[in-house]
């Protein structure tokens, strides 16, 4: 028998779960499916997917952890900042 | 003193195995250290808390929602830790202080002295379930105290030390440490940096020969090292990617449904010592498909025994033996202050209980009819053979009907005439016939009766009676046996399945409901579950034998008579329940985890349901090759379907399921084929 490990290295379920997700999400475009609740949605699916199968992106990202929590709050704050000028002005 | 992060454990270790070496003292963070969390943030640990104190409330008579409960909790804590904050550089808060005051604020003069204890259980079981230890940290820490280190735990926490004990003492390594400082004791928290002052001065620690580790930058790595203290900091990739991947998945359940139900299996996934290689696929497919199917099939009947007021349960044998683990699991977590029905298992099968059925109103035309649904009957011995008839009384007033024994009841057989279908419906309808069925079932009626009654069967104006499926008839024939009496209570059955392939009698008495999959709902995913009927069947079977009646033993006690396993289909069923017995022990190790991760994000089966129906289609009609290889049983074994081969069926279409590794390769439109051809088939219903 194969060496299973319940929770594999990406942090997915069995064996490639978001792979199956997406694959079940485009048939289901062609052919109804039954009630998915509205489904994945495609950017939820992509972010998923890329989060699941990038833990190399962590390993590198995590050294400049602290320089990139700062820069995406100061992203943060000015998003914010031009969302309200923008509700003020209208 | 410098101090260094990490962003591996393995790097961590060995850099602390170094520092080591000339620090007779070593301190270490609790959590997300020693422990790490399931979820991504620790205050979501509350809301199960705020929904529980909400409840409390409610049995009290105080109307209190969840989210006001938080509110308040959140106001109070954020007033202690102003208050510590006048005179102390820490706002800290200590647990037992402000739970006591917000249920003072919530309860007023209904406080109970013994409800802040309930409520600090309740909070500590829950931080419990979603802690893990860090295996190799706590190796390490153990190897360091045989070497003669002194081992201190200390935590920036609302909880004091008492409580921390109680958590690292279900961790497994409370012995291993000489003490637990909490800042919620003293309100000198490491973040300062006094809870290093305080935890010299107290236990009389040198900082030269002191070594900290820990996961927060500025507590564990720069503060000590303000203090001349030696400090390791970790900052793991891998809970960084573990975490962001359950944050999304939290994140999007709220706006997306779909996702509700994959946030509660991100949450129920093994971590460290958990996570072991080695398990068999079996193990594997129960803990991942089966687990959250079952586990949401029983919080469902649970919620539906609730709404109704249903105090009674009985599952019914032989798959209840399973549910009814699941049941004693699941429900006193995700319902932890609810009134749960009474269960017990119920020793029936459709062998035992037709005979009896037929006690009181004879053989009607539609439980007749049930005996032709499988194809392996074909005659009137088949009829004898279910209803546990002797044929040899009847062979006259079959002649009388131009029928015999052997006539071919059964379309799928050669010689099969509907004229003697017809003849067959007409000596249901004699009288004389009826009269013969009854005297020849009145005894096992009698000791059906009698073990119901010795199971309290007949004490509850209403009971909640738990199938696997699919027809009802279990149900169906045990209603049909003691409807004639006064006090039979009203039947309410619950089946993972209802195909209700012949109609269920149902009355306000006697009804069943399907809770993933009913006819009676059109729910294209759900009905995906049909292709897999036995596999659940076999996946949540009893060890023991199937049941094939009931028998008054001279003292006018009920004895069960179990099938004989020594022949060929018993030892080949023991083989089958033997081969499925790894599936079994994940689908019971997986639920566990389910109901915490329910309880934690506190969905409903209704909530579930989208991912439940993903989870059907993807895993029964679009199932991997490999996934068929592994999972399909071995042996299936079913009294009630005949032995008799149909001579008309060559055009018997075989199953998804039932193909070959080799066909389900080579056709890679199988699945979609078979799934179109249910599509028609739930069109046609």
């Amino acid at each position: 028998m194969p060496d299973n490990v319940l929770t594999e290295q990406k942090f997915d379920m069995g064996r490639g779960e978001s792979g199956r997700i997406m694959r079940l999400a485009a048939l289901n475009k062609i052919v109804p499916m039954g009630n998915f609740g509205g489904g994945p949605g495609f950017r939820c699916l992509l972010v998923l997917f890329v989060l699941h199968h990038g833990s190399l992106l962590f390993r590198l990202l995590i050294v400049h952890e602290d320089r990139l929590t700062m820069l995406y709050q100061r992203l943060r704050k000015n998003v914010a900042h031009v969302v309200r000028t923008r509700r003020g002005q209208s | 003193m410098k101090w260094k992060k990490y962003y591996s454990l393995p790097a961590l270790l060995r850099a602390g195995n170094k520092a080591a070496r000339h620090c007779p003292v070593i301190s270490f963070d609790l959590f997300d250290t020693l422990l790490i969390r399931r979820i991504h943030d620790p205050d979501m640990v509350k809301l199960p808390v705020a929904r529980y104190i909400s409840e409390l409330a409610r049995h009290e008579g105080v109307v209190c929602p969840w989210y006001r409960v938080q509110e308040i909790r959140d106001t109070v804590e954020q007033e202690h830790r102003q208050r510590t904050g006048e005179q102390w550089p820490d706002h800290e808060a200590c647990y037992p202080r402000f739970m006591g005051e917000t249920l003072e604020r919530i309860f007023g003069s209904r406080l109970d002295g013994r409800l802040l204890d309930e409520v600090t259980t309740f909070e500590l079981g829950m931080e419990q379930r979603m802690l893990v230890p860090r295996v190799q940290l706590i190796a390490w820490l153990c190897d360091l105290k045989k070497q003669g280190k002194r081992i201190f735990v200390l935590s920036d926490v609302y909880l004091p030390a008492g409580h921390l004990e109680e958590l690292i003492r279900v961790a497994g390594f409370l012995d291993q440490v000489e003490a637990v400082v909490s800042s919620a004791d003293s309100f000198q928290a490491k973040a300062s940096g006094l809870g290093y002052d305080f935890a010299a001065d107290r236990f009389g620690l040198e900082p030269a020969g002191w070594l900290h580790i820990g996961d927060n930058p500025i507590s564990d790595g720069l503060r000590p090292a303000q203090k001349g203290i030696r400090a390791l900091v970790i900052r793991d990739a891998r809970e960084k990617h573990r975490k962001a991947l359950i944050k999304r998945y939290v994140n999007y359940s709220h706006g997306k449904p779909f996702w509700r139900g994959r946030a509660v299996q991100q949450l129920m996934l093994p971590l460290e010592a958990e996570n072991q290689g080695g398990c068999s696929p079996l193990y594997t497919y129960g803990y991942n498909v089966l687990a959250p199917l079952l586990g949401a099939f029983i919080q469902g009947i649970a919620e539906q025994c609730l709404t109704n007021g249903l105090n009674r349960l009985y599952f019914f044998s032989r798959e209840g033996w399973l549910l009814e683990k699941i049941w004693n699991v699941v429900a006193p977590v995700v319902f932890p202050l609810a009134d749960l029905p009474q269960v017990s298992y119920l020793y029936v099968s459709r062998m035992a209980l037709a005979g009896a059925s037929c006690a009181h109103q004879g053989l009607t035309r539609t439980n007749a009819d049930i005996v032709f649904l499988p194809a392996g009957n074909r005659d009137f011995r088949d009829v004898c053979r279910i209803f546990s008839l002797d044929p040899d009384p009847l062979r006259s007033l079959l002649a009388h009907h131009q029928l015999a024994l052997d006539t071919p009841l059964n379309p799928g057989y050669t010689g099969f005439e509907p004229q003697k279908r017809l003849y067959f419906y007409g000596l249901l309808d004699d009288p004389e016939f009826q009269e013969e069925i009854r005297c020849q079932c009145a005894a096992a009626g009698h000791a059906l009766e009698s073990y119901l009654e010795q199971e309290d069967f007949f004490a509850h104006r209403s009971v909640a009676l738990v199938d696997i499926g699919w027809l009802g008839t279990i149900q169906r024939f045990l209603f049909d046996a003691i409807k004639h009496r006064s006090d039979v209570p009203s039947c309410q059955g619950f089946l993972l399945a209802a195909t209700r392939g012949i109609e269920y009698p149902t009355t306000l008495n006697n009804r069943i409901d399907g809770i993933l999959y009913d006819r009676n709902r059109f729910d294209l995913a759900g009905s995906s579950i049909l292709h897999v009927r036995d596999l659940f069947e076999e996946a949540c079977r009893a060890p023991h034998p199937t049941l094939n009646g009931y028998r008054l033993d001279d003292s006018g006690q009920c004895r069960l008579i179990f099938r004989d396993r020594q022949d060929a289909a018993g030892r080949a069923e023991e083989v089958q329940n033997r081969y499925y017995q790894p599936m079994q022990k994940g689908i019971l190790d997986g639920v566990a985890r389910y109901a915490s991760a329910v309880q934690l994000l506190g969905h409903s089966t209704a909530d579930l349901k989208p991912w439940l129906n993903y989870l059907m289609v993807s895993r029964f009609a679009f199932p991997k090759t490999r996934e068929v290889e592994e999972v399909s049983y071995r042996h299936h074994l079913d009294d009630f379907h005949g032995g008799h081969t149909p001579d008309q069926g060559g055009k018997t279409m075989l199953d998804l399921w039932q193909y070959s590794a080799g066909q389900l390769r080579r056709s890679p439109f199988l699945r979609l084929r078979f799934f179109l051809s249910s599509i028609r088939q739930r069109l046609k219903e």
